[in-house]
């Protein structure tokens, strides 16, 4: 495992009174060369558990490796290992690009002229060759945010920490986004990201962990959590037939396994404990009834989120 | 954990932070405004006093007759240092003295090498003599009257105070031949007793102890009595000299405004990060906090000390120039290390404070608020702590009590550094006083005490609170 959480948590404010549990014994693991979304609402704990993976803060209880570094007892070694990126990144104002990378490069212990090449490359890499003698006060939002993915990959860490990497941005920064780091991922690196746009998560990720009120509600592949969903309890039909009688819904609600017969303008939902499209079927065409179609509802990640977390995503 | 990885980062981030200050405008502005304030306050302070300085430069001027056709009477003028030799090559203007404003320039003359020049056939006439060195100015008249004067010689003198202690007792005579040359032989005789014989320039030099004197000069048959007192040393509050001087600059001006420049460097020196989010990105560099830590007080410290040097050294070339030498050197010498002590205190505050405060702001109202109450608020709080305790300004025990609550003062600790290595003629001795009743390791060791203090708890800090 690249990254393996042990019963962490953070409390805020502890001198004064109880304080705030701001992560609850939160434990998971994240694979090696996976891409690991890290869900949940906000103030669920996100930003507070990567800050502490990325050393920034430190746990008030339990244990955490990344790159095989305990971050508590070899923090240099995991900084080492890391390429972290804010949700907001923020720079020197006054100091260009080609600076930063200059400056952040000293602390790695790269020689000036690796340090310079590093630095054309990666400013090539994000889309900002032309702009890195500029000072970053007169960079947008978007800038900002790939020459924070630049900065994280500065010294070819193996592991990328990134809190909302497409936050904010337009949809060509976010598919822009979406194909680098696919693209690191082929090439090696674990990224652990955070998101709010679940579409977004389940297209780019090959695992996932929900967080909730500082707790980790599940942690899996994509289709293990789908499955956890399909599992649990319900499978949702969809039947597409506009002419139905009360009789016939009567009856579809009678059926074994039916939980609930919803109308809609095309038809039906249907949802039941398990995939009983054969026995729907049956029944209508049995009545006369005209079946243009019948199918099962996907499960979505956020259909996931909120049965997992009890709510909507925000 | 290594040493090496101890103070991982800190070079780094001093190097940073260094160029970042020195390059800003806030640096650069304070900078320039501090050298003007110390140059023109060493250039004025330096005027201050009574007596003033002793003159490298003694500008002699006299009467020549060669002949007894006053017209071709002139006017000799002689430069010597304050022990008689003479001084070559100094640029001298003869004018005429109108009876109200400056004088109307007649004739230049460089003094030869045995510091003489000579203005001839001038004339019965108001006459005057003007020499310039550096930014100093003497002028000097006298009058060619219509008949030839009846006796040998004229005496010129001086009284000084070569040893700055306020006893003028020392005196230098010159004594001219009518025609304008320098008589040399003429006896010098105190009390009766001959002391010595004027040189070849007509120059002689003699100490006195305080006391009352009869001084009678004989040349040529001719004699010149005077009588001559000299007071006893008496140092007076404004005595002046390079050390009086330095004590202005650094009890007075340096105290005062070195503090603020310190603060103006640092006291968001991570405010600012934190707002601007780079400390987020600085803290996940391979760097130990202890390293971030020394390294933010460094680069901020290096970026005000340079300047501060700078500035110190162009006040201390002022005093060299205007106050007739170079102060006092262990006094030198404890200014600028109580002067840096100062400053990395004052820097240490503010990187305490901002490692718990959030915006530039709040940290801009803290460094007001620390200046004010150090630098003036606390004297008052102790004056009336003092009455309420009982203790009677001007009493020995108010005094201690006055010294102790000094070394909780940053300002206060480098006064008590700097008094004890203040020369005695500076204040009239006061200068042991203001640390009273303390010893003079005091200082340097409430400022060891201070920074050693600031430093680690600004890397507790920085370990617990930063983020």
């Amino acid at each position: 495992m690249m990254i393996e959480v042990r019963g962490l948590t953070k409390i805020y404010g502890r001198g004064r009174g109880d304080g705030t549990k701001a992560l609850d014994a939160a434990t998971f693991e994240v694979p090696a060369r996976s891409i690991y979304g890290f869900l949940g609402p906000n103030g669920a704990g996100k930003t507070t558990t990567i800050r502490i993976l990325a050393t920034i803060l430190s746990p008030t209880e339990g244990r955490a490796t990344v790159a095989g570094h305990d971050i508590l007892d070899a923090p240099l070694k995991v900084q080492a290992s890391i390429g972290y990126m804010p949700e907001y990144p923020g720079f020197y104002p006054t100091m260009t690009a080609e600076q930063h990378l200059d400056y952040w490069g000293r602390f790695y212990g790269m020689p000036r002229a690796d340090r310079r090449r590093r630095t054309k490359e990666l400013l090539d890499l994000v889309g900002l060759g032309a702009e890195g003698g500029k000072k970053l006060k007169a960079y947008s939002h978007g800038m900002h945010k790939r020459f924070g993915l630049a900065q994280a990959l500065l010294h070819d860490p193996p592991v990328l920490i990134l809190d909302e990497p497409a936050g904010g941005l337009d949809p060509h920064g976010i598919v822009f986004f979406r194909n680098l780091l696919r693209q690191l991922n082929r090439e090696g690196k674990t990224i652990f990201l955070s998101s709010h746009i679940l579409s977004e998560v389940q297209q780019t990720s090959t695992h996932i962990g929900v967080i909730h009120r500082g707790r980790i509600v599940s942690s899996g592949t994509i289709d293990a959590i789908q499955s956890r969903i399909l599992g649990a309890g319900t499978v949702r039909i969809l039947v597409e037939a506009p002419a139905l009688s009360p009789e016939v819904l009567e009856g579809l609600r009678a059926m074994h396994d039916v939980k609930d017969v919803t109308r809609a303008d095309w038809g039906l939902i249907v949802s039941a404990g398990t995939d009983i499209r054969a026995e729907i079927n049956g029944y209508l065409v049995q009545r006369g009834v005209e079946v243009r179609g019948i199918k099962l509802a996907e499960v979505t990640l956020e259909d996931a989120f909120i049965a997992l977390t009890g709510g909507a995503p925000t | 954990m290594t040493a090496a990885d101890l103070f991982r980062g800190a070079p780094i981030v001093a190097r940073r932070d260094f160029l970042a200050n020195v390059k800003s405008v806030r640096v650069v502005v304070i900078s320039v405004l501090m050298l003007l304030l110390m140059v023109g306050a060493a250039f004025g302070i330096s005027g201050l006093g009574p007596g003033g300085p002793v003159s490298d430069y003694v500008l002699w001027v006299d009467l020549a007759y060669p002949s007894a056709d006053p017209s071709q009477a002139g006017v000799v003028a002689w430069v010597s240092d304050a022990f008689g030799a003479p001084r070559p090559g100094v640029e001298l203007v003869l004018g005429e003295q109108p009876p109200t404003g400056d004088i109307v320039e007649r004739a230049r003359q460089t003094t030869n090498a045995t510091g003489w020049v000579s203005f001839e056939d001038l004339g019965p006439g108001n006459w005057a003599v003007r020499m310039q060195v550096g930014l100093s100015t003497w002028t000097y008249g006298v009058d060619i009257e219509s008949v030839r004067p009846l006796w040998n010689f004229t005496v010129q003198w001086q009284q000084l105070d070569r040893a700055q202690d306020g006893s003028y007792g020392d005196f230098l005579w010159h004594v001219v031949r009518l025609d304008g040359a320098g008589a040399r032989g003429a006896e010098v005789a105190v009390n009766g007793t001959l002391v010595g014989t004027t040189d070849a320039n007509g120059f002689f030099g003699y100490i006195f102890e305080p006391g009352a004197y009869d001084v009678n000069i004989t040349y040529l048959g001719d004699w010149f009595l005077m009588p001559v007192f000299v007071n006893e040393p008496q140092p007076t509050p404004l005595q002046s000299g390079p050390d009086t001087v330095l004590f202005f600059l650094g009890f007075v001006l340096m105290g005062i405004f070195a503090p603020i420049v310190a603060i103006a460097v640092s006291y968001d020196a991570l405010t600012k990060e934190r707002a601007h989010g780079s400390l987020e990105l600085l803290l996940v560099r391979p760097a130990s906090r202890t390293g971030l830590a020394l390294g933010k007080f460094l680069g901020a410290f290096a970026s005000v000390a340079l300047p501060i040097l700078g500035i110190s050294f162009a006040a201390l070339a002022a005093i060299a120039v205007t106050a007739g030498g170079w102060p006092d050197a262990v006094f030198t010498a404890t200014f600028l290390g109580a002067t840096l002590a100062l400053l990395a205190t004052y820097i240490l505050i503010m990187l305490v404070l901002s490692t718990f405060l959030k915006s530039p702001g709040t940290a801009l109202i803290m460094a007001i608020v620390v200046f004010i109450l150090f630098s003036f608020v606390w004297g008052v709080v102790f004056f009336f702590v003092s009455l309420a305790l009982g203790l009677q300004p001007g009493t020995q025990a108010y005094f201690l009590a006055n010294s102790v609550s000094s070394l909780f003062n940053p300002t206060g600790v480098y006064q008590l550094t700097l008094s004890p290595a203040m020369p005695p003629n500076v204040l009239g001795g006061l200068g042991g006083f203001l640390g009273f009743g303390l010893p003079a390791w005091a200082g340097p060791v409430a400022f060891a005490v201070w920074i050693g203090g600031l430093l680690i708890l600004a890397i507790y800090l920085f370990q617990k609170k930063i983020a």
